[in-house]
């Protein structure tokens, strides 16, 4: 089988997206991949499971066997309560984390075996990931371009014309601690984009940011979208997931509950909006909780 | 390793520590401030100091002889001391003892009494510093002058500064009277002679001459340099890598910038070597700055006429290649500190908790740092394989300008170095790996949801932290024990005494801990039925091993000699061993005892516990550490890790002790025998069994590398992995099962023959 083109680089020329640099896939990433993978698909995860130790000792899984699609060209949501597992999912698809059983697949390339690789697919935006305080706005995006093998005079130009698109060139010498919660989350965001990932994931990207500051952000990921991107986008802010996602998981203590576009999920569940959708599922799996134990008990 | 991204994170941490004002501050400001400072304020302190003149008191100055002379017009006499410091002294002159003498009294406790009395009412009242009493005549004579009674007798209180100081004073003075005194009585006693010859006048001075020192000045400047530099390198390397350490990496934890790092491309490893370098670079500016700085103004300052005997010691500044091998000693010490730094740091949740960590390393540090300034040390094979301690006596030795020896140990010594630091850096990328110390915040320590948690989890094995605290009470009650217990009298109390504290000290802590932590005791500790081959394979394998642990442990003891002390306790304890009644009392006490209380504890409880948290091999080097430490003499307890490597990996594929066991009885079993050969030796054996060169026996060389070969034979065979199935029913696929079971031994053990294999 010969190696196909899993990662394509785009610069810019002001107007338009150009390929940068084209780098094929080796083929042994093809043969180990755990998981078929479908080209459709950018990202594919098959009951992926992340348990940890509690404080008694015991394992509790924060990922429960979930199960979910990405494709290219389209927003995933990603919606739950504080606890649910959605920063645990998307750090072991940033290969921040290991999974302990199932899989997932970035671009073909699975998070176990070449992580190093997925992260050069992901552009990786998160509340926990801060930025250097000493840094300026420019040298922060300039290391993490560096880090992804792009040549420096492309680079600089990348540079100039990702801050000319975020609003930044003000700022690109200001030092990082110097910055408000806006200007720093833009400054994450250009650190993801530099190096044109074909994914891009926002975890609770917009914690702490006003009004206006948000917005900006949902304007990005529909232009990533409309790029052409894979976008991951978590948040248990119902509204902002209705906005924006063209499909939608919805999990709860580590498991995906409910699946679907808006409208499918709000015709199935009788509910005028995802928030309605959500507390109906989260009282049905209390009372099937309910049920559960009230069995054991007899 | 992607030396792009090595090079971008290297810049970035000197970048983000350069924009640091602590750092800075640390590294270049407080060097160049703080020691000319310090400087200033010592000369103020020590001119004020000197300032202050000695008051002494001589009572009996009648019995002083009229030449050489002491005192004149109330002074000391001019050449005794330097002319400035006469001005420090004031003398109070009182003619006549007696009074003192008959108040003091003829006994000892008396004496002191009264002298104490006395002494504190003169510096109360009198401002008198220290008493001189001349007790006797003073006649150059040959029967007053060699009775070997006191010329003078002071009193002085050493707890009081000034006293002390006047005495030190006195006895400079008292010295150089004594060897006038001795010379005149020595001129006295020529003129006297009845020859009349020239010859007296002839052989000149009559000056006693007491030793003769060789050595040039700039000589005794080098090696008061030799010994002071590299120490300081040291210490300055340890404390400028630690804190760069911690911002880069327990910092770094807590202003989330880690994990934005971790989810870029660069490789774990990559980060830990990028990091390295940059703590690696501020260490060696801290060293170095603080040094130059350090230096310049202590050079200053003992060029003052204040310091003349430190002055007098290091002879100036040091010399240029001295300098040079400084500099040049700053890389190694750097990188080691460097990656222990980091290793702690990664290790650490916050900042706050990395700062903790420096006690403990310059706990372990500090030692090592101190053995190089013992006067008996020095470099040779022992001390170059002890990190910290040889790489100074490296250098030392090239300051002095030993290169001879230098290059004979640079090779071991560096090899230490390189692979403590890539043990360290290896450290650090497991760090990294490590969700919950990535992402989890500092535990609180709840002793009651601890002990509610002990009992609830009574049904699995033990944990790491159940098999540290064991080895700890291991430690502590060998310790305890070993100071409390008297040495035996005889071979009964020998034998009750060494089984009884194996018992109490090693096996009790394992046992009691089995008992409460687990329902299933003896399946905590691995007390659990076994395989035949495995009990054969242990035995025939102490057997086979038994050359190679002779010869290694007598590298050992060449390498690091027993001291004096030891080696007298050793040949009392032997004698009270050949009062053995027999053969069977002296293994039974030797080996099976110590074999069976050892396994239960070692490869029983503690092994256990950190196999639960770790790789086995990890755990088996772990578990082989504390064994060698609860041994307590260094020698024993350097062969005894590599048994209990040996030991570990038997316990792994056996999983029971009792192999263990087996094991552990021969080999001890066989040292005794062969320590007493002469005793219990077997007639016709010496075609196998032959006198060493330490006065020991021991096993011929030729049946010696047989049994080396037979041991990885055994190895093999008893203890390889486990066979498929379907190879043991099919007699043709046995005979080619063996060549395979081979292959399958050496690639567990080899991984990576097995992906070259496949790459081929």
């Amino acid at each position: 089988m010969a190696p196909r083109t899993a990662f394509v680089s785009y610069g810019s020329n002001g107007a338009s997206w150009q390929p940068l640099r084209q780098t094929p896939v080796p083929a042994k990433c093809l043969q180990n991949t755990q998981a078929p993978t479908k080209h459709d698909f950018m990202i594919h995860v098959r009951r992926l499971t992340k348990t940890y130790q509690d404080g008694d000792n015991r394992p509790r899984p924060a990922v429960d066997g979930i199960s979910f699609d990405a494709m290219p060209g389209k927003v995933f949501g990603l919606l739950g309560p504080n606890g649910a597992g959605k920063t645990t999912t998307l750090r072991i698809l940033g290969t921040v984390l290991k999974p302990t059983s199932g899989t997932a697949v970035v671009n073909g390339f699975d998070v176990v075996g070449y992580p190093e690789h997925v992260r050069r697919q992901i552009g990786f935006v998160s509340v926990n990931t801060a930025i250097y305080d000493r840094m300026t706005a420019w040298e922060m995006v300039y290391l993490f371009g560096r880090l992804n093998q792009i040549d420096d005079a492309v680079l600089r130009t990348q540079i100039d014309w990702l801050f000319g698109r975020l609003q930044m060139t003000d700022m690109r010498d200001t030092l990082c601690s110097r910055m408000s919660t806006g200007m720093k989350q833009k400054v994450s965001i250009a650190r993801a984009l530099i190096h044109d990932p074909p994914v891009l994931v926002f975890d609770e990207a917009t914690s702490g940011l006003d009004v206006l500051a948000a917005r900006e952000l949902y304007r990005t990921v529909e232009d990533m979208k409309n790029r052409g991107k894979c976008v991951v986008y978590s948040s248990h802010i119902m509204s902002e997931v209705e906005r924006l996602c063209d499909s939608i998981a919805i999990m709860l203590e580590g498991r995906i509950v409910a699946t679907g576009t808006c409208e499918e999920l709000r015709d199935q569940w009788h509910q005028k909006n995802l928030e309605d959708v959500f507390y109906s599922i989260v009282d049905q799996a209390g009372q099937q909780q309910l049920a559960g134990h009230g069995a054991e008990s007899t | 390793m992607n030396w792009l991204n090595i090079r971008l994170i290297f810049c970035r941490e000197i970048l983000d520590q350069l924009r640091d004002r602590r750092t800075l501050f640390t590294v270049f400001v407080m060097p160049l401030m703080l020691y000319p400072i310090l400087g200033v304020v010592m000369l103020q302190m020590a001119n004020f100091f000197q300032e202050h003149p000695s008051t002494i008191r001589i009572i009996g100055t009648d019995n002083l002889p009229e030449s050489p002379a002491l005192v004149g017009d109330g002074t000391i006499v001019e050449g005794l001391v330097h002319v400035d410091a006469i001005r420090l002294l004031k003398l109070e002159l009182e003619p006549s003892c007696d009074g003192f003498l008959a108040a003091m009294g003829t006994d000892t406790e008396s004496q002191v009494d009264y002298a104490r009395t006395r002494l504190a009412e003169e510096i109360r009242e009198q401002g008198i510093d220290l008493l001189v009493i001349v007790p006797r005549l003073i006649e150059l004579n040959e029967t007053v002058l060699f009775d070997g009674s006191p010329e003078f007798l002071l009193v002085y209180d050493s707890s009081n500064d000034r006293s002390r100081i006047a005495a030190q004073r006195w006895q400079i003075i008292q010295s150089e009277w004594h060897q006038r005194l001795l010379g005149e009585f020595f001129r006295s006693a020529s003129e006297a002679d009845s020859d009349g010859d020239d010859d007296r006048e002839e052989s000149g001075s009559t000056a006693m001459v007491s030793a003769i020192d060789v050595a040039r000045p700039s000589a005794v400047g080098t090696a008061s340099w030799a010994r002071i530099l590299p120490l300081l390198i040291m210490v300055w390397c340890l404390t400028g890598a630690f804190y760069p350490a911690i911002d880069t990496c327990a910092g770094e934890k807590e202003r989330g910038t880690l994990e934005t790092l971790l989810s870029s491309p660069a490789s774990r490893t990559d980060i830990a070597i990028g990091k390295l370098g940059s703590v690696m670079v501020f260490s060696i500016a801290t060293a170095l700055l603080n040094l130059a700085s350090m230096g310049t103004t202590a050079i200053l300052l003992f060029s003052q006429s204040g310091f003349p005997v430190v002055a007098g010691l290091f002879q100036g500044p040091p010399p240029p290649l001295a300098i040079a091998l400084v500099v040049l000693a700053t890389i190694p010490a750097s990188a080691l500190f460097g990656a222990l730094s980091l290793a702690a740091a990664a290790f650490a949740r916050s900042s706050k908790e990395g700062q903790y960590y420096l006690i403990p390393l310059i706990m372990v540090s500090m030692p090592l740092m101190v053995v190089p300034m013992l006067p008996a040390i020095r470099l040779d094979m022992g001390t170059s394989l002890i990190p910290v301690t040889g790489l100074m006596l490296l250098f030392r030795s090239m300051i002095e300008g030993n290169w001879g020896q230098a290059l004979a140990f640079a090779g071991p010594v560096l090899i230490v170095c390189v692979a403590c630091s890539t043990i360290a850096i290896r450290w650090v990328v497991y760090q990294f790996n490590r969700e919950e110390i990535l992402f989890c915040p500092s535990e609180r320590f709840a002793i009651g949801s601890i002990i509610r948690q002990m009992f609830r989890m009574r049904d699995v094995g033990p944990s790491v932290g159940h098999a540290l605290l064991c080895t700890v009470m291991i430690l502590i009650l060998r310790f305890v024990c070993g100071v409390l217990v008297s040495p035996p009298g005889d071979w009964d109390q020998f034998a009750i005494q060494t089984i009884v504290l194996l018992m109490v000290t090693i096996c009790v802590p394992a046992l009691l801990m089995a008992v409460i932590l687990s329902n299933k005791p003896l399946q905590m500790l691995k007390l659990s039925r076994f395989r035949l081959r495995h009990a054969i394979g242990a035995v025939l394998l102490a057997c086979c091993l038994n050359p190679i642990f002779m010869w290694f442990s007598g590298m050992v003891m060449r390498l690091y000699p027993v001291d004096e002390n030891l080696a007298q306790i050793a040949t009392g304890l032997s004698g009270i061993i050949d009062g053995a009644p027999s053969l069977l009392a002296l293994l039974a006490v030797l080996a099976f005892a110590p074999a069976l209380f050892e396994e239960i504890a070692f490869r029983g409880f503690i092994l256990s516990g950190l196999r639960a948290m770790t790789r086995p091999v990890v755990a088996v080097v772990l578990a082989s550490l504390a064994f060698g430490a609860a041994h307590g003499v260094i020698q024993q307890s350097i062969i005894a890790f590599f048994v209990g490597a040996v030991l570990g990996f038997i316990a792994i594929r056996s999983n029971s002790i009792f192999p263990c066991i087996l094991f552990h009885a021969t080999h001890n079993g066989l040292a005794v025998i062969f320590s007493r050969w002469e005793k219990f030796g077997l007639a016709g054996t010496e075609w196998l069994v032959e006198s060493k060169l330490d006065g020991g026996w021991g096993i011929a060389t030729a049946p010696a590398v047989g049994l080396t070969l037979m041991a990885a034979l055994i190895l093999v065979i008893c203890f390889g992995p486990p066979r498929p199935v379907a190879e043991s029913r099919d007699g043709v696929a046995g005979r080619q099962g063996m060549a395979t079971r081979i292959a399958q031994t050496l690639v567990a053990w080899f991984p990576g023959l097995q992906s070259a294999n496949r790459s081929a």
